[in-house]
């Protein structure tokens, strides 16, 4: 039988190439005669917000999804956009699976199998024109946001969160609709956001969750061989290793703009950061606040906390 | 169901997809506005239109249905029209009718399946249970002007003979 | 069954329901859901199905369609439409086809100001129709150089294809917009040929009329300011960075409504009459979109379309021959096809293709947006024709099938001409560096 793995990302973008079809290439091989897996990417079984969905109900057997994509379907996965906790994708990565492994995410993903869970690395600040450096230069600005609690942080800043697409925010940015956009480095490559949004602050201060997820009827249904081959690599393990990827890309992308010299690097020192942090100290409470079940939310930002240290 | 309570019905729906467009404009023009005048944007102006044009969009379909002027490729009734205008009109009619009420056993099943659901939209924060309910109730209604379309296309080959 | 074998039956089968006027959207649509239920089965295809509806009908670039109608409807009903070609008409109306060759330059002025072609045609297709009708233009003519222009809009900045592009090809949007220059002037001249020629072969008519006198030439003119500036306002808004190509469709509706309520040509009445004829246009122009996505879906799930590109492996090392079969395959893609699903499905795999042979991948969008363009006006399943028959009922399939035809020759001599002459695309980009 063969799998179809969704992604909602083009074949040539990062989580489809690097990721998902490396991934494909490497467990192919090792299933049995009757399976393999199939990579469907550019959307082609539905948008973005789509794809848990499709997934739930069979269209993709497994599918590349981004939690806060679907505002209240995953809360508690969203705590790694929490500022303060996650700079890089590893960082991220060891939250998630940390309060997987302790429960605290069953009831989230109870319609699926986890393959894996992780974070993008930590987004920073793109802006247009000579950038910022502290708080205050943010008051005022509209930014592309990455989320609903995206918006949240920038208010806290003093900005204002607009949403939109991801294809749109180059003309959005041209046309001074924002004034920079919350995201990560890739960016400036797969957007080509370096052309109109050529300064960059390497404060990394919230990030992005997202999962691979099973359809539970379509991993029940394998031979008990493939699914032994899928839990070998799923989990803790599989997530690490797309961290790795993900932190080795975003350092590779961060070296090639640094040497070519077209972008501005606005790099903080320690007391700026404090600064920063100070600055975004009410976002935890902010982050608890947003959730429906505030207990659950305490203790997921507790654990949160305790694996980062 | 009269022919005025069908027209004034239909009328309603138009008026409603119109005043949607309108409101649709307005809210993406003051955004412009409020942006170069006074710096600040309408919260969530994108997903505000997007969904007020789509429901313009949706309730346009039942007047789609029952008027049945869906866009059509007409070559054989264009060139033998006598012979193919009437029984081609009439497949057309009942293939959409079987269409639009599939569509709607789908939409329901889905929001069905989705009642309690705690997802939201993303900016709005409106409940997508109830933004599906909505698209499922006019689908209803479009399957219902499908049916209507279908009695009126089966009396006006009675008329005919 | 294979997926294979099932995709290529849904084709034949929503071909052969489009041949028996069953409507596009319902052909389409229901073929789609009956396919991807016999591949995944009932429960998928309900998510399938309401995933589709509410993707469709939320979808924040297709807004524009709606207002761009509405702003057509606008201008009709405040007279603006008939002004412009009356004054078209007393300018360059004497010479052969003049009122055509006004449809493309109109056409190629929306163009810019609309990322879809479809709403350049429903716009074109409402004004320009019935003007040329009364003119005694054949249909042919009329309805071939409206929707030959209408696909001028995805050719023409800003274009929505052309950014769908660039985000799946990673290329600069930018040098994209840049290099459509040369290919729009080409595209606009050989349009005026494709006027010309079957005027001077008797093939369709536009009677000629008397050149006007100095006065009128004049007072025509001034005729032409009022829609001039709107005009002016809308593109300058969108190029001067004051507004979004998204965002010109509600600005241009307001620009228009406001031009219509401040010069008293607009009752209140007629604008109810606009903004209803805008709705019931667009519910039938909605449907046709759901029930496209819901059959590419399926085609996408059949693997049909990654089975045409297997056919690529041994002849990397000839560009041209690779650019050729993509040629083909485009061709007869487009010849049922919708142009967004087309490039969605086509460009991820032809871009590893078109850059393994050593094709510039700019050049290759601009290849890609126009041969996708001619999928929007090739019979049978041609969407410009099939919107210009919407908003003109009366209008025969026959005649603009026969009307098509030199456009389509014309598109394929611009495609042959870039094919040969790369620079045409390539120059201005790579100088403005
Ligand atoms: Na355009
Ligand atoms: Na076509």
């Amino acid at each position: 039988r063969e799998l179809r793995v969704s992604s909602f990302e083009p074949p040539m973008g990062f989580y489809s190439s690097k990721v998902l079809q490396a991934w494909i290439d490497e467990i192919n091989p090792k299933l049995t005669g009757g399976t393999s897996l199939k990579l469907y990417a550019g959307s082609i079984l539905g948008a973005a917000p789509a794809q848990p969905e499709l997934v739930k109900a069979g269209v993709a057997d497994i599918a590349l999804i981004v939690p806060t994509y679907t505002p209240g379907l995953f809360p508690l996965s969203g705590v790694v956009e929490v500022p303060g906790l996650v700079e890089t994708s590893a960082d991220g990565t060891a939250i998630l699976n940390s309060l997987s492994e302790q429960g605290m995410l069953d009831d989230e993903y109870r319609d699926y199998k986890i393959l894996a869970l992780f974070s993008t690395p930590g987004y920073r600040f793109l802006m247009s024109g000579d950038g910022v450096s502290e708080p205050g230069q943010l008051q005022g600005l509209k930014m592309r946001t990455p989320s609903p609690f995206g918006s949240e942080i920038l208010s806290i800043l003093g900005a204002s969160g607009v949403s939109i697409p991801a294809p749109q925010v180059y003309e959005n940015l041209e046309r001074h609709v924002v004034a920079g956009a919350v995201w990560v480095m890739d960016a400036y490559r797969t957007f080509r956001l370096d052309e109109v949004a050529p300064a960059v602050t390497s404060l990394r201060f919230t990030a992005s969750p997202m999962a691979i997820l099973m359809n539970r009827a379509a991993y029940d249904s394998l031979p008990q061989e493939d699914r032994e081959v899928l839990d070998e690599t799923a989990g803790r393990k599989l997530a690490e290793w797309i961290a790795g990827v993900v932190d080795a890309t975003d350092a590779e992308i961060e070296a090639a703009y640094r040497n070519g010299g077209k972008v501005k690097f606005i790099d903080l020192d320690d007391d700026a950061v404090a600064v920063w942090r100070e600055a975004l100290a009410a976002a935890p409470e902010k982050w608890i606040e947003s959730q429906s079940d505030r207990d659950a939310a305490v203790k997921a930002l507790d654990a949160a906390g305790n694996t980062r240290q | 169901m009269t022919r005025t309570a069908g027209r004034k019905i239909q009328s309603l729906l138009l008026g409603t997809a119109a005043g949607c467009f309108v409101i649709g404009a307005g809210a993406t023009v003051l955004d412009v506005i409020l942006r170069k005048t006074a710096g600040v944007n309408v919260p969530a102006v994108i997903e505000f239109t997007s969904f007020v044009i789509g429901l313009g969009a949706l309730v346009s379909f039942p007047v789609c249905y029952a008027q049945r002027s869906h866009v059509t490729a007409q070559l054989l009734s264009e060139l033998r029209p006598r012979t193919f205008s009437r029984p081609l009109g009439l497949f057309g009619v009942f293939v959409a009718m079987i269409f639009a009420v599939i569509l709607f056993v789908v939409m329901a099943d889905n929001t069905w399946s989705k009642l309690g659901s705690p997802e939201l939209s993303r900016d709005l924060a409106l409940p997508m249970p109830v933004l599906l309910g909505i698209v499922t109730v006019i689908l209803g209604v479009s399957a219902v002007a499908a049916i209507i379309g279908m009695i009126a296309e089966l009396r006006r080959k009675g008329a005919g003979k | 069954m294979s997926g294979l074998v099932l995709g290529s039956l849904g084709f034949a089968a929503a071909l052969f329901l489009i041949f028996l006027e069953v409507p596009i959207a319902v052909a389409m649509g229901l073929v789609g859901l009956a396919g991807t239920a016999m591949i995944i089965g009932i429960d998928g295809t309900v998510a399938v199905g309401a995933t589709t509806v509410w993707d469709s009908v939320t979808n924040y670039t297709l807004t524009m369609l709606p207002l761009f109608v509405l702003m057509g409807n606008l201008a009709a009903r405040s007279g603006l439409s008939s002004q412009l070609f009356q004054a078209m008409s007393v300018l360059i109306g004497h010479r052969r086809g003049g009122l055509a060759l006004a449809t493309i330059g109109a056409s190629a002025g929306f163009g810019m100001i609309s990322g879809s072609s479809l709403a350049t045609t429903a716009t074109m297709g409402r004004i320009a129709m019935p003007e040329m009708k009364q003119a005694g233009y054949s249909q042919s003519l009329a309805g071939g150089s409206i929707a030959a222009g209408g696909t001028l809009g995805i050719l023409i900045p800003p274009s929505t294809i052309l950014v769908i592009y660039a985000f799946i090809a990673e290329q600069s949007v930018r040098t994209l917009m840049l290099a459509t220059a040369g290919p729009i002037v080409l595209a606009v001249a050989l349009y005026c040929l494709a006027i010309w020629i079957p005027l001077w072969m008797g093939w369709s008519s536009a009677p000629k009329r008397q050149r006007a006198s100095r006065a009128e030439a004049i007072a025509a003119l001034y005729d032409l300011v009022p829609p001039v500036a709107m005009f002016g306002v809308i593109m300058g808004g969108l190029y001067t960075g004051f507004f979004t190509a998204n965002e010109t469709a509600a600005v241009g509706a307001a620009v228009v409504l406001a031009y219509g309520v401040v010069s008293r040509r607009l009752s209140m009445r007629s604008f109810l009459a606009a903004a209803m004829d805008t709705a019931a246009t667009c519910g039938a122009l909605y449907l046709v979109l759901i029930g496209a996505n819901l059959f590419n879906f399926f085609l996408a799930l059949s693997g049909l379309p990654f089975s045409l590109t297997g056919m690529f492996s041994g002849v990397l090392d000839q560009p041209v021959l690779v650019i050729l079969i993509m040629l083909a395959i485009y061709l007869l893609m487009g010849a049922l096809m919708d142009s967004l699903a087309m490039l969605l499905l086509t460009v991820p795999l032809f871009v590893p293709i078109a850059s393994a042979a050593g094709i510039d991948l700019i050049w290759f969008g601009v290849f890609a947006i126009m041969v996708i363009e001619m999928g929007l006006i090739t019979p049978p399943v041609g969407m410009n024709l099939f919107v210009l028959k919407a908003v003109n009922p009366s209008v025969r399939m026959v005649e603009l099938w026969r009307g098509i035809t030199p456009f389509v020759i014309a598109d394929l001599i611009r495609v042959a001409i870039i094919i040969a002459i790369p620079a045409i695309v390539l120059w201005v980009p790579y100088a403005a560096r």
